[in-house]
């Protein structure tokens, strides 16, 4: 016994002096390597970089084609501006009493519909000047899990936090290297499709790519609730707010009308100047003046009667950016062919919006003559000078009126698809998107459900 | 929605000698075909909270002698003033069983004024008809204040329009924006809400069907939402749901197959039908197709051995549903899974492995398929 007792002291002693020179790992814990960027090479037929509302499609029409598809997305979940930037309406699907655009986006948003219960717009009945009554409101969130599960339902490798800083074309193939979190990789892929919205990966990999002196507002979505609108003072509140605004204190370019803002409890109602997306930095700059914004407006709020107790019942993460940068494509998309509505030879999707440029004063939307469906040449899509190369969504080559109705969600969704399939069809046959065989875009876009102009 | 409708305090049916308005004689009254073409028999009121602050708290329901409501009218006497002058709005507002715009009537020796009190001209009538009936009218969109740019925008005030915004002018009736505004928001404020809740306590295949032989898509609409309280439906309804599954406005055609119910989807015609869909009818809807015929307890072998038929012409996406829709079935027949199981060598990679995701599913015990399975597996390893 008493030996036991000395031998135990001893152990003891030992633990503890042990212990001294280092500490105690505990049940289950184990001592980590210092930190290393874990270093690789992958291969893949075709790289969507941008898994917003176009790469989305873009990348679940490659994996269904058949391709083996990476999406590399620099954020955490799919979707982009429908998703994290919290437009969730996207649009508009229907002109004139017909779908116009369909295929994989249409399949998205119908399931997000159905599974949300909620209802679709009646688009029998002619929006007239509120285009928006043929918006379809979707949850985000749904809407990002369905996107993520058809993406890898298609075989789609996904991989967040990601973003493409190098990028060669060597031997038939580009060599995109990205960075994310402990991850430096370099991905090789036949062909590529920058979806990022920004036209960031083409600018990288040396095409040219434009943009304007000043650009659209951006918009950081968000809900307001806490008060009774109908209960409220509206012309001693415009008059309040005129007088911040007088004072300096608040920005009337940031929220043009506070009855809209009150009336629609937030929502799509303030304009961000100069918001950006492209780099970390210019997207944080975005960010945190949205969210300032948001905050001085609340506090004036909160000043006022009936609206003391205003608060935020929801808001998103990111500043949701209407126009950065356009590619110089093959084929740049005018005002003039949008709006009388030109069918192109290479059309590979309707798109069907009001000219609508957002600026300082707001924005009074343009609409289309009746009849008219504009429509996207494959040509628009393709940057000048670039072999195996595509891009979707709202960095099209277009001027900037036309970029005004085309960058919205439903047009890029039938680019996306469009991409998709020029790109499948271009790595089965190795050869460049645009010596493809027209009619075997045509085809692969029907037989998977787009709907594709034809001229009369 | 009947429970957001107070208690029923009192409710009384009137002879049809007391005038419902819509088949009534009225000097100013301006109307669109009822929706539902019975003649109203009597008239039940209902005391309802709209909590609009407008007319009074009742609204009338007129039905059939088959019981079949037929419209539903509100009463409404509000104040309108300008320069301080005010004067009675005394209009009868009506609605069509779903809720939709049906049109007004003015009582004996009343009519709609202006700034000034000018009566209403016949084309402002007209022009005002025009207005109530849009359902979409960015009057929807605005709250009065808004409406009235700079200066004085009590509400109340009619002769505003000179200060109306621009945009909205088109909307509203000079001189009466305040009018068209009250009136507009009166026909699709609360109201609508309170009277389908009331319809649907009444709701009967003779109602469902006059309204889904009509051409009003969103009234027909409203009822294929709703059509699911009426299952088991007769062949006669089911039979005009089929003819609105092909109608080209898409969304009729989508509303329209996804109210047909489980027993309608147990007959092999029907079947049919929905297969000659799948085949011939618009993409957005052959998903829906699929998903409606896994309603049925056992899909006809015909129509299971068709759309197997239909594979190798198919993309992977609508393959994977088919597929969906066979094991969700428990479809086991041996020359259904063998013709299926050609498709894993499909150069497709999303085909091939839809396929054999299946296969595992299904456990076939044909060596051959087990055979080709394996092989699957190691070529696409």
């Amino acid at each position: 016994m008493e030996k036991m007792k000395r031998r135990s002291a001893l152990a003891t002693l030992g633990t503890i002096s042990f212990g001294m020179a280092s500490p105690v790992l505990g049940k289950g814990e184990y001592w980590q390597d210092p930190y290393k960027i874990i270093k690789k090479t992958i291969t893949t037929d075709i790289l969507v970089v941008g898994g917003g509302t176009a790469g989305v499609i873009a990348a679940i029409q490659a994996g269904r084609a058949g391709r083996k598809t990476i999406l590399v997305e620099n954020g955490s979940q799919l979707g982009g501006v429908t998703t994290t930037g919290g437009v969730n309406f996207p649009g508009i699907f229907f002109a004139w009493g017909k779908q116009v655009i369909g295929g994989i986006g249409w399949e998205l948003v119908q399931e997000a519909v159905q599974m949300n219960d909620d209802p679709l717009p009646n688009v029998s009945i002619p929006h007239g000047r509120q285009h928006w009554r043929h918006q379809v409101r979707v949850n985000g969130q749904l809407y990002a899990m369905l996107a993520e599960e058809k993406c890898l339902d298609a075989g789609v490798n996904i991989r967040f936090y990601e973003t493409p800083v190098a990028i060669r074309f060597r031997k038939n193939s580009w060599e995109v290297t990205t960075v994310g979190k402990g991850t430096e990789t370099t991905i090789i892929a036949n062909q590529l499709i920058d979806c990022t919205g920004n036209a960031f990966a083409t600018s990288i990999a040396g095409f040219n790519v434009l943009r304007e002196a000043e650009t659209q507002p951006g918009t950081l979505m968000f809900r307001l609730e806490g008060y009774d609108f109908d209960k409220l003072d509206l012309k001693m509140i415009e008059a309040k707010y005129a007088e911040e605004v007088k004072k300096g204190t608040l920005n009337k370019k940031e929220f043009l009308s506070i009855s809209g803002l009150l009336r629609n409890k937030g929502d799509n109602v303030q304009h961000i100047a100069g918001a950006d997306s492209t780099t970390s930095e210019t997207h944080t700059v975005a960010n945190i003046k949205g969210r300032t914004s948001l905050l001085k407006m609340l506090r004036f709020l909160r000043t006022l009667p009936g609206l003391e107790k205003t608060k935020v019942g929801d808001i998103q993460n990111e500043t949701a950016v209407r126009e950065t940068y356009r590619i110089d494509g093959q084929y740049q998309i005018t005002k003039e062919d949008y709006v009388t509505g030109k069918i192109f030879d290479d059309a590979v999707s309707y798109s069907y919006y009001p000219i609508d440029l957002h600026d300082d004063n707001g924005v009074i939307p343009d609409h289309l003559l009746e009849g008219v469906v504009p429509t996207v040449p494959l040509r628009a899509l393709i940057p000048k000078g670039s072999r195996n190369f595509l891009v979707a969504g709202r960095c099209v080559s277009s001027d900037r009126l036309a970029n005004s109705a085309l960058r919205v969600q439903a047009s890029c969704m039938g680019m996306g698809q469009a991409a998709g399939v020029a790109a499948a069809l271009a790595s089965i046959s190795g050869k460049t998107p645009a010596d493809v065989p027209f009619e075997d875009v045509r085809k692969m876009l029907t037989d998977h459900g787009a709907i594709v102009p034809l001229k009369s | 929605m009947l429970k957001s409708v107070p208690a029923i305090l009192f409710l009384v049916i009137v002879p049809m000698l007391f005038v419902t308005g819509f088949s009534g004689k009225k000097d100013i009254r301006y109307f669109h075909e009822p929706l539902i073409s019975k003649p109203p028999d009597s008239v039940i009121a209902f005391p309802v909270a709209f909590q609009d602050s407008i007319g009074d708290d009742t609204l009338y329901q007129s039905i059939s002698t088959e019981g079949i409501p037929v419209a539903y009218h509100r009463k409404i006497r509000t104040s309108v003033c300008f320069d301080g002058l005010c004067r009675l709005l005394d209009i009868v507002l009506y609605w069509n069983p779903t809720g939709s715009y049906l049109g007004f009537e003015l009582p004996d020796g009343e009519f709609l004024s202006k700034a000034e009190h000018d009566p209403f001209t016949e084309k402002e009538y007209q022009k005002l008809h025009g207005i109530l009936s849009d359902s979409l009218s960015p009057l929807g969109d605005y709250s009065f204040a808004e409406l009235v740019s700079g200066g004085e925008n009590a509400e109340g005030v009619d002769a505003v329009s000179s200060a109306t915004l621009t945009e909205i002018q088109h909307y509203v009736i000079p001189g009466a924006a305040y009018t068209t505004y009250r009136l507009w928001h009166i026909f699709y404020g609360i109201t609508p809400e309170k009277i389908t809740g009331l319809t649907l306590s009444k709701f009967s295949e003779a109602m469902a069907l006059e309204i889904l032989r009509g051409s009003s898509v969103r009234d027909q609409i409203w009822v294929l939402n709703n059509l699911q309280k009426l299952s088991p439906y007769s062949d006669e309804l089911t039979g005009v749901i089929f003819d609105l599954i092909h109608h080209t406005n898409l969304n009729l055609a989508e509303r329209s197959l996804n109210a047909l119910d489980r027993q309608a989807v147990e007959h092999s015609a029907n079947q049919k039908k929905l297969l000659a869909l799948f085949v011939h009818g618009e993409y957005t809807l052959k998903k829906a197709v699929l998903n409606k015929l896994k309603l049925a307890e056992q899909p006809d072998p015909e129509i299971i051995q068709a759309l197997v038929d239909l594979l190798p012409s198919l993309n992977g996406d609508m393959i994977g549903s088919i597929l969906d829709l066979l094991a969700v079935k428990g479809i086991r027949e041996e020359n259904v899974i063998q013709k299926i199981s050609l498709l894993l060598n499909h150069e497709n990679r999303f085909i091939s492995k839809k396929v054999y995701d299946f296969l595992v599913k299904m456990n076939p015990d044909n060596a051959e398929i087990k055979r080709k399975m394996e092989a699957y597996l190691k070529v696409s390893s």
